[in-house]
């Protein structure tokens, strides 16, 4: 107790530098936290005037008889498998093409970076209007334009076979420049005298990528993946714009599930109970990515 | 009396002297602040042309009472949450419009049992909306707004379909033939390029669903104290979703992708000039002629099917005075202000709704607007407002899914419907 006091004592300038942050911290993060907690064991309504403390109920309700909880796991899980699988390859190839010396690099990186300074809300609702089945643009060129009649008034929102994978293809536009950069910048902090050194050994483009590249951003690698997986998971923007988890729930994620239970359908318990679920599954990916901070001595 | 002892006599006196116009300051500030009342008066998902008039009239108001005040308008999705949050931290509205049944339970509004009595046009508010208003005996809000569903029609496509734009369906079967002769190949490609109909197949179906019920059996599915019907009328619903799912044979694409139209989708489809014909409330025309300007002209209303009850679904508001108001004889005398049919019909259309008072129907001003004049036909006609029961959030997504199963071919219509009755009858135990 003394050694802690004394600590405080001596470090009593930075502790108080950092006090307003931690209050903002309290305040926006951790009183959410446990009020959701809270609510997930409470039966209620909007409305309510008493709300019915029913302990684990909301949690059993949720995997034992919400057939569509279990469902909008499912569709969060094969978004974010896709989502990060994608945008992970696609990023990684492009920062890879960026770190050479290619003519107009600067206008191209700059260019790379609209998708990503777009608002989500802006992009989500421009990107509805184009996948539209009877007035969107695509449809229009793929089967007015260039004449391909499968894709005419083709349901890519409405179609319950690719209602998901349509607000997949908008998410990966959505997060891939902020990958290539981040991977850009982690190619750029490989020293050239490596790839020197591995082209006087004989080693060809794909050597080099496998001896310097990959071991050269490993810990960036498993950072990004992680941080994309904690990112994606919880979407919840571009689903609701573009499809609001339909038809008939093919496309709704896990954060569409929460909302909709708890604004839509009046049932704020379940909803806070499946947004402590979210949590708790995204905990399990936010340690490994702290254990890699401090691997990296970042933390 | 030395004149040390007259001194503190001479203080008393001249203290005396300077507390008297003081207290006369502050009781004539005390007035003064008495004079100047402020109201807060929130109302939710007002379009801007219908707070700027109801603001006009607050400002008119003050000019005659010297009573201010401020209107405030929230969109729909955050009003209810706005006003809890309100209550909350103590300083809700001191008048307000929207439901009043659950604030009554929270002891959030004031019971105007007396001042409701001794209005002129008590009788001519509709039942349904008094009903609501009415809990414990006492009377808790004002009916002030309403709106009213009817079928939305492009009156080209029905002129070219040789159909007469302005003659309302007889009955259900009618309105499907319609929406049958309305679905054409306009350019002989040997392709349906236009539809007889907008299906609601995803998340407000229930809108449809309770249109048809409501005006098959006339009565109300649901009551305030947390009463559903729905199960004694087991065959009304499953005629309900057959005929939502024989719509659906003519709207875009078919059954399937109607389970995933959303309203909004409806209202640009209807916009892009591809359906024929939908249901909605009249002032939405505004939205799908603001989307394709050339619609102006050509987009009229008529009246959901005359046969059997003719009745339509209405929706709208009351208007109702906070228990913790400082100031609920001035939020009464607003009340009445907004009230007086020259301050009621502006301050209802040109917030897209009409005011609900029967005895306006045959007012010409109302009948000016021509989108007014479509609702007040309704109106008169017969109109069901649903009771707001506790669990309808619960119950209305069981409609959801049993239209989106049939729509998708999932179940047939008689097992979409027994599953969707057992599991609202598990949900109503909650409520009994």
């Amino acid at each position: 107790m003394r050694m802690v006091t004394a600590t405080l004592r001596r470090n009593r300038v930075p502790y108080l530098l950092i006090l307003p942050s931690m209050l903002a911290v309290l305040a926006v993060l951790l009183v959410p936290l446990f009020y959701g907690v809270g609510f997930s064991l409470f039966r209620k309504t909007i409305m309510m005037l008493r709300p019915e403390f029913v302990g684990l109920a909301n949690y059993v309700e949720l995997i034992v008889h919400e057939r569509f909880f279990l469902n909008s796991i499912k569709n969060s899980t094969i978004w974010s498998v896709m989502v990060v699988s994608v945008t992970t390859l696609i990023s990684f190839t492009s920062a890879m093409l960026l770190n050479q010396r290619l003519r107009f690099r600067r206008l191209i990186r700059t260019a790379i970076l609209l998708p990503w300074i777009t608002p989500m809300v802006t992009a989500a609702t421009v990107w509805g209007l184009i996948f539209s089945d009877r007035y969107g643009f695509l449809n229009h060129l793929l089967g007015n334009v260039l004449g391909i009649e499968y894709f005419v008034n083709f349901g890519w929102l409405i179609d319950r076979r690719y209602s998901l994978l349509s607000a997949i293809l908008v998410q990966i536009w959505k997060a891939f420049p902020f990958f290539t950069l981040a991977y850009l910048a982690a190619l750029q902090s490989i020293p050239r005298d490596f790839y020197e050194a591995a082209e006087l050994e004989g080693a060809r483009l794909f050597a080099k990528l496998r001896y310097v590249t990959l071991p050269g951003i490993r810990t960036t690698f498993q950072i990004l993946v992680l941080l994309n997986i904690l990112w994606t998971f919880k979407a919840f923007t571009v689903v609701y714009i573009m499809t609001k988890g339909g038809p008939y729930h093919s496309s709704e994620v896990v954060g569409v599930y929460a909302w909709s239970m708890s604004f839509f359908h009046n049932r704020p318990g379940l909803g806070s109970a499946s947004g402590v679920i979210i949590f708790l599954l995204l905990l399990v990916f936010a340690r490994f990515y702290l254990r890699n901070l401090r691997s990296q001595g970042q933390l | 009396m030395t004149y040390r002892e007259r001194i503190p006599l001479a203080a008393l006196a001249v203290a005396l002297f300077a507390l008297i116009p003081t207290l006369a300051f502050a009781a004539a500030a005390g007035e003064a602040a008495q004079e100047n009342i402020e109201l807060n008066y929130w109302v939710g998902g007002y379009p801007t042309e219908g707070v700027e008039k109801l603001q006009e009239l607050a400002d008119s108001f003050y000019d005659e009472t010297g009573i201010r005040v401020e209107v405030t308008s929230f969109p729909w999705g955050e009003y209810v949450a706005k006003h809890l949050s309100a209550i909350e931290i103590g300083s809700p509205p001191d008048i307000w419009e929207g439901g009043v049944t659950s604030y009554q339970v929270m002891g959030e509004v004031l019971a105007i049992t007396d001042q409701f009595e001794g209005l002129p046009y008590k009788s001519a508010l509709p039942p349904a909306y008094v009903n609501e208003i009415t809990i414990d005996g006492e009377r808790w809000g004002v009916p002030r707004i309403m709106t009213v569903w009817a079928i939305m029609v492009n009156r080209e496509m029905f002129e070219a379909a040789g159909l007469d734009p302005d003659k309302p369906p007889e009955d259900w079967d009618e309105l499907l033939q319609m929406a049958e002769t309305l679905t054409r190949d306009t350019d002989n490609d040997g392709e349906i390029d236009q539809f007889g109909w907008g299906s609601h197949g995803g998340r407000l179906s229930s809108h449809q669903f309770l249109i048809w019920m409501y005006q098959q059996t006339g009565e109300n599915l649901t009551t305030k104290e947390g009463g559903f019907f729905l199960p004694q009328y087991r065959q009304e619903v499953i005629n309900a979703i057959a005929h939502m799912n024989a719509l659906a044979e003519f709207s875009p694409g078919g059954p399937e992708p109607s389970a995933a139209y959303q309203y909004a989708d409806l209202l640009r489809l209807m916009a892009e000039e591809e359906i024929a014909m939908m249901t909605t409330t009249p002032y939405n025309a505004r939205t799908v002629i603001g989307q394709n300007p050339a619609l102006d002209g050509k987009i009229g209303f008529i009246n959901l099917p005359l046969k059997p009850t003719g009745m339509s679904m209405a929706g709208g508001g009351h208007i109702a005075i906070s228990s913790k108001s400082k100031h609920p004889e001035a939020a009464w005398r607003f009340i009445e202000y907004l009230q007086i049919p020259e301050n009621a019909i502006p301050g209802t259309t040109l917030s897209r709704y009409i005011p609900a008072r029967l005895d306006l129907i045959d007012d010409p001003r109302l009948h000016a607007d021509q989108w007014a004049s479509y609702m007040m036909q309704q109106a008169q006609q017969g109109v069901i407002k649903q009771e707001p029961h506790p669990g309808w959030g619960q119950l209305r997504e069981k409609i959801f899914d049993a239209v989106a199963v049939t729509l998708l071919g999932e179940k047939t219509v008689e097992q979409a419907v027994d599953d969707m009755l057992a599991e609202m009858a598990v949900i109503q135990e909650a409520y009994k």
